[in-house]
């Protein structure tokens, strides 16, 4: 624990020496070894990359915090979590660095082996289980990824992302690289009907980790994905596949919704919610092909707000979840009678960030909505609009369920454990963040638009 | 130029057969062998644009690359499966 807050403090200074380089002298391209022609190591740090570098930074040290207290006086755990997390963390930095194509596929595999890690921990055949499906996500993933990346590689003969944006053009067997790339990051990414691996993964987790995985992990492959669109999207997409893509999300947001309006236990619940949630961000690829340069800057703010949003209200879910599950000594929905009274804390946090899922005003989610349901106007796109409002009442019936149950006063003998003050703390200050965000969200947008890696800068 | 059609083509044949390997096999062991089969196919098809692109260091770096993400893999796959199978007695397909 110590060690680990050590680390964290040392990614606050490396967050903030990056930041300094950033606002001080722009974006940044650097390769390493440019001179021998290697396309080896490359970096890119543009104000897009910097934000989800300070979302890691800031999540990770309110989940190491929160692990650090959920596992104390649990050596043996201790032990094997702490590198698992550092590999998972260093894996996603590089994620939101990496310049070039391999060191993308490099990156994704060090974030997939420290998550199959994490899965395990928890230890139980289901666990096991999970991981086997998770694998078999990651196996099949990042196989269509690499091919994608070995054709673009025959034809342009680079990997470098900034160069490629040059040089890309249609091809039919660009296009199949293109659509391989896809594929494979929408079946990391959990996209219906690819997302039977994400919710007994997240479910049955230790609670701390499913808030790292689920508030960061699954941003990882959406952020390649829509890096990817948002650079050759215009040249080598098809307005079809983009379609598609915004289908599959509404049917993420209405299957993800009702299956968690389903579920029995509250940890899957919440994990059905992030398949709900994650529907959302796909509403990205249909409004930014063929569309006016406005609509598609506006529908990027909407969903990279999104993805911030859902990410800081999930992982507050996640870890005030744990906390009911820990004082109940349940998992089931229908123990949490007279929860209200014992925990009060906790379940104030799990409602503030109920508000951001939910998309209520003042929050993050009600912003991003908002972004989302102006740039389908604008875009002629109305057909997302039923799909949002609904998505928005289902949510909203799943978080109620919870509520309504919670508020119940019958049946509340049920023995309670001492759940440590300090494991209150992390879940209310992320979901006060995810509330606030609505707030002070011109910050992190104007710096998203402002620092993009200029075509010249090689 | 015949060095590449025929690693290409061997290529896709292996593919295809790793592909139907794991689309029909529900058990994790010949699953991670379909997939080991399906990364020699990528080798090789990574090898054909060796004939052509002239840009060695690269591609031996993301060779040793691709051969180190596959054994990591497959190893974490068998020692999740082992423990499943030894520990719990239970089977590993895939339901």
């Amino acid at each position: 624990m110590a060690f680990m807050m050590k680390a964290m403090l040392l990614n606050a200074v490396i967050v903030v020496a990056l930041g300094w380089r950033l606002l001080a002298h722009g974006p940044l391209y650097w390769a390493l070894l440019p001179s021998a022609g290697i396309p080896g190591i490359s970096i890119r740090l543009d104000g897009l990359s910097f934000l989800f570098i300070i979302l890691t930074a800031i999540i990770a040290v309110l989940s190491v915090f929160q692990a650090g207290h959920y596992f104390a006086g649990n050596q043996p755990i201790q032990k094997r979590l702490w590198w698992r997390v550092l590999m998972v963390l260093t894996g996603l930095n590089l994620v939101w660095l990496a310049g070039d194509l391999i060191t993308l596929y490099v990156a994704m595999e060090l974030v997939a082996f420290g998550v199959v890690g994490l899965i395990a921990l928890g230890d139980q055949a289901e666990s096991y289980r999970s991981a086997l499906r998770y694998l078999n996500a990651v196996l099949l993933g990042t196989l269509s990824f690499l091919i994608g990346i070995i054709l673009l590689y025959g034809i342009y003969g680079t990997v470098s992302l900034v160069s490629l944006e040059q040089q890309i053009q249609w091809t039919r067997l660009t296009g199949i690289a293109f659509a391989l790339m896809t594929a494979g990051l929408v079946y990391r990414a959990a996209l219906f009907p690819l997302h039977s691996w994400l919710p007994p993964a997240h479910g049955s987790s230790h609670a701390p980790l499913s808030a790292l995985l689920s508030a960061l992990v699954t941003k990882a492959s959406f952020y390649i994905l829509a890096r990817l669109w948002l650079d050759w999207g215009q040249v080598v997409a098809s307005p079809v596949l983009a379609q598609g893509l915004g289908v599959l999300g509404c049917f993420a947001i209405l299957w993800g919704g009702w299956m968690a309006c389903r579920q029995s236990e509250l940890k899957m619940l919440v994990a059905y919610s992030s398949v709900n949630q994650v529907g959302y961000f796909f509403l990205l690829f249909p409004m930014i092909i063929g569309v006016s340069y406005e609509v598609s800057l506006l529908v990027t703010q909407g969903v990279m707000l999104q993805v911030i949003s859902h990410a800081l209200a999930k992982a507050a879910l996640f870890m005030a979840a744990g906390n009911l599950v820990l004082a109940l000594g349940s998992k089931e929905i229908q123990h949490l009678s007279g929860i209200s009274r014992l925990m009060p804390l906790s379940l104030l946090s799990f409602g503030l960030a109920a508000v951001s899922i939910m998309g209520l005003p003042p929050s993050g989610g009600f912003l991003a909505k908002w972004y989302l349901l102006q740039s389908s106007l604008l875009s002629g796109q109305w057909w997302w609009i039923p799909t949002l409002i609904l998505g928005g009442l289902l949510s909203a019936t799943y978080i109620f369920r919870i509520f309504s149950q919670s508020f119940l006063e019958q049946g509340s003998e049920a023995v309670t454990q001492e759940v440590p003050k300090a494991l209150e703390v992390a879940p209310l200050l992320l979901a006060l963040m995810a509330v606030a965000l609505g707030l002070f969200a011109h910050t992190p947008l104007a710096l998203m638009i402002d620092m993009e890696v200029a075509d010249g800068i090689r | 130029m015949m060095t590449q059609t025929l690693l290409w083509t061997l290529s896709i044949l292996l593919l295809l057969l790793g592909a139907t390997g794991f689309a029909v096999k529900r058990d994790y062991v010949r699953r991670i062998i379909a997939f080991n089969i399906m990364s020699t196919a990528v080798l090789l098809m990574f090898a054909g644009f060796a004939v052509t692109v002239e840009d060695e260091p690269m591609l031996t770096g993301v060779f040793v690359v691709l051969l180190l993400v596959t054994s990591v893999l497959t190893a974490l796959t068998l020692s999740m499966r082992s423990q499943l199978v030894s520990r719990f007695n239970l089977s590993d397909r895939d339901r």
